[in-house]
């Protein structure tokens, strides 16, 4: 089983991608903050991660730099943000982000995102 | 204003006084020894006191006390009124001088009533009635005169408020305090109609009647309280505040899960609504709504139906009906957002009522509704527009416009608006979405009578590359203000040719520095012969031409 961590401060944006994401057989792993999703990175291997950008004590920005630069990691990273300018998603691109969704978004775009980049990994 | 002005430092500078005057008298007071004794005698004159005693068979020491021009002798000294009364009887009986009495005697001269300078003065009876007998002692005097003397002295009231609000007056003065009474009298009759100024003087005379110490520890009584009640009030309204907070967020969370499980299909609607507790109550119905709303901003596609039907058949959408109906500005405004987010065909259906609404909030929101209900057409509504259409409504329009993906619609439409603001709108969306459908009503708006609107005319021209408006721009050039004029010569550098280099020559001739770099500019890039052209025209005219083709081309500029 896939195991997806979510990095998400809107607990109702976390729980409705939960429940989404768990309906299609992933494990999840809820973080209410960046610093709650860096802690869970640092003890358990995941497969995707999905982050929203600005949250309390590390951001998403952060997160993906924090992947990619100290641990050295090629985990996918999906951002999803209220934020969908040019600017934003080309910065989050640069730091090494796989994907980028603009809220309010989808839910079965999401999914299949999801799935795109698992298979990609693989 | 000045007078009250007055008035109220007089007062501020009074209590000060007085709070002074209390702290020196404490102050006195309490460093001061008091004791009693036995008063023989008073004279204007010394006495030999040696004779006295001898005449009278004394042999206690006498002592000389002054006060006020007064030589006081007394005899003794006690703890009490009572023991110094006893004594005095004594003395009475062994000597016999009659008016012997017991008093207070401070380190300090007691205050005293005003005495007469009279050769002769009333004796005057004071604590008890041991003073009795004014009595002539002037046979034991040596002076020549005949001189009564007088056992007198402590103050002529004998409550300690009253004789502390004495002593406070003579710190202060009473003729302060009467004229500042007389000045608040003059005041009321100045500037109050005399209904009022009846209960003012009423009000002055009474407060004035009243000892002052009295009104002061009045004063600060009712700032204590007025200090407490505040206190109180600002804890109860955090205290409310914060458990009507608890209670929100407590709903708020408890509704997202309940929500939740419904949306995944986890639970059926019979169990949703049984667990969707407090609906009746209309706080419960408002959190109810956010949750909805911030489901309806993170999620679209497949969940909009299902987020829509909560809100219909829990009947939500009626009490935001209500809400458009309301007085209150922000509560329409929000009726209309909520209508709009959760429940778009109740909201089609209402829009257009507040489109041209007087209030700016709830035209705007009226407006930006408008634009979000309809994709196929989403400024229709600029057709029956006839209050003025705000940069902050095409800002949130535009803004709407783009996040939710509507197809962009021809705003050429839209040109003959009677509203100045709406053309300019178009004019800029024009140029923002390279529209390029019908350019003769682009060049209508050259001959508008606002300058904006031509100025974005202009630069409509030039961003879209319409050449037929060329000879247009340099038909109205001299007639505009600098700004367009400026604009005309950027846009030449796109729509110009090398018939323009007589024109831009001119400007570099005569035009400001601004103009001329923008001339050199315009020819330099028109073509790739621009350079050659410039430095012709600099060797015609002997103009140092190198110095504007280096901020040309220096890539800062």
């Amino acid at each position: 089983m896939e195991r997806i961590i979510v990095a998400e401060d809107n607990k109702l944006v976390l729980e409705t991608i939960f429940h989404s994401l768990s309906r299609e057989g992933y494990q999840i792993l809820k973080a209410n903050d960046g610093k709650e999703c860096i802690d869970m990175l640092e003890k358990t291997e995941v497969d995707l991660i999905i982050t929203d950008l600005y949250m309390p004590f590390i951001n998403g920005n952060e997160i993906i730099s924090i992947v990619r630069d100290e641990h050295k990691k090629n985990t996918p990273i999906l951002v999803l943000s209220a934020a969908g300018a040019e600017a934003i998603v080309l910065k989050a691109f640069e730091l090494g982000a796989d994907d980028f969704m603009v809220k309010p978004f989808s839910l079965v775009e999401l999914s299949v995102r999801v799935r795109k980049l698992l298979a990609a990994r693989k | 204003m000045s007078q009250t002005k007055l008035l109220s430092r007089k007062l501020i500078t009074r209590i000060v006084f007085v709070l002074l005057g209390i702290h020196s008298f404490l102050a006195v007071y309490s460093t001061d020894s008091i004791y009693y004794a036995v008063q023989l005698a008073a004279s204007k004159e010394p006495l030999d006191i040696g004779r006295f005693s001898r005449r009278y068979h004394i042999k206690e020491s006498i002592k000389e006390i002054d006060s006020e021009d007064w030589h006081r002798y007394v005899i003794g000294k006690f703890e009490n009124l009572r023991t110094a009364s006893l004594y005095a009887s004594e003395i009475e009986s062994k000597t016999g001088i009659n008016g012997v009495f017991p008093r207070k005697v401070t380190n300090k001269p007691i205050p005293q009533t005003e005495i007469k300078p009279d050769t002769v003065v009333k004796a005057k009876v004071l604590q008890n009635d041991t003073a009795k007998i004014i009595r002539n002692i002037t046979d034991s005097v040596p002076q020549e005169k005949k001189t009564t003397v007088v056992p007198l002295a402590l103050p002529r009231s004998n409550t300690p408020h009253r004789e502390l609000n004495h002593l406070i007056l003579r710190l202060i003065g009473d003729k302060n305090v009467n004229q500042t009474k007389n000045e608040l009298i003059d005041y009321g009759k100045n500037h109050f109609p005399p209904a009022i100024r009846k209960i003012f003087n009423s009000f002055i005379e009474r407060t004035y009647s009243y000892p002052i110490v009295l009104i002061f520890i009045l004063l600060i009584f009712v700032f204590i309280i007025n200090v407490s009640l505040i206190l109180l009030i600002i804890y109860n309204a955090n205290k409310i505040k914060n458990k009507k907070e608890r209670y929100r967020i407590f709903y708020k969370n408890y509704y997202e899960e309940v929500l939740s499980l419904y949306l995944f299909d986890i639970n059926d609607w019979n169990t949703t609504v049984t667990k969707l507790k407090r609906l009746r109550k209309p706080e419960n119905r408002r959190i109810l709504t956010s949750v909805l709303l911030i489901f309806k901003e993170n999620l679209r596609g497949e969940m909009d139906a299902k987020i829509t039907e909560i809100f219909v058949r829990l009947e939500l959408n009626k009490d935001s009906l209500k809400l458009t109906k309301s007085l209150f500005y922000y509560k329409k405004a929000q009726g209309i957002r909520e209508l709009t987010n959760l429940d778009p065909k109740s909201a089609t259906n209402i829009i257009n009522n507040f489109i041209n609404d007087k209030h700016y909030q709830i035209r705007t929101e009226a407006q930006v509704s408008y634009v979000r209900l309809h994709p196929e057409s989403p400024f229709d509504f600029l057709k029956d527009l006839i209050s003025p259409f705000s940069k902050w409504t095409q800002l949130t329009a535009f803004h709407i416009f783009r996040l939710h993906q509507i197809p962009v619609p021809a705003f050429i439409n839209y040109m003959d608006s009677a509203q100045p603001n709406v053309r300019n709108f178009c004019l800029r969306m024009i140029i923002f979405f390279q529209q390029f459908e019908d350019a003769t009503e682009i060049f209508k708006m050259i001959e508008s009578k606002l300058e904006a609107t031509r100025l974005l005319a202009i630069r409509a021209i030039n961003d879209l590359r319409l050449y037929d408006g060329k000879l247009l721009l340099l038909k109205i050039y001299d007639s505009e203000p600098a700004v367009n004029q400026i604009e005309i010569i950027k846009a030449l550098r796109n729509i110009g040719d090398e018939e323009d280099i007589y024109f831009l020559e001119s400007v570099i001739l005569s035009g400001s520095v601004t103009m001329k770099v923008e001339a050199c500019r315009s020819l330099y890039y028109m073509s790739s012969k621009g350079e050659e052209w410039l430095t012709q025209i600099g060797q015609k005219h002997d103009i140092n031409i190198d110095l504007y083709l280096a901020h040309i081309k220096d890539p800062r500029n």
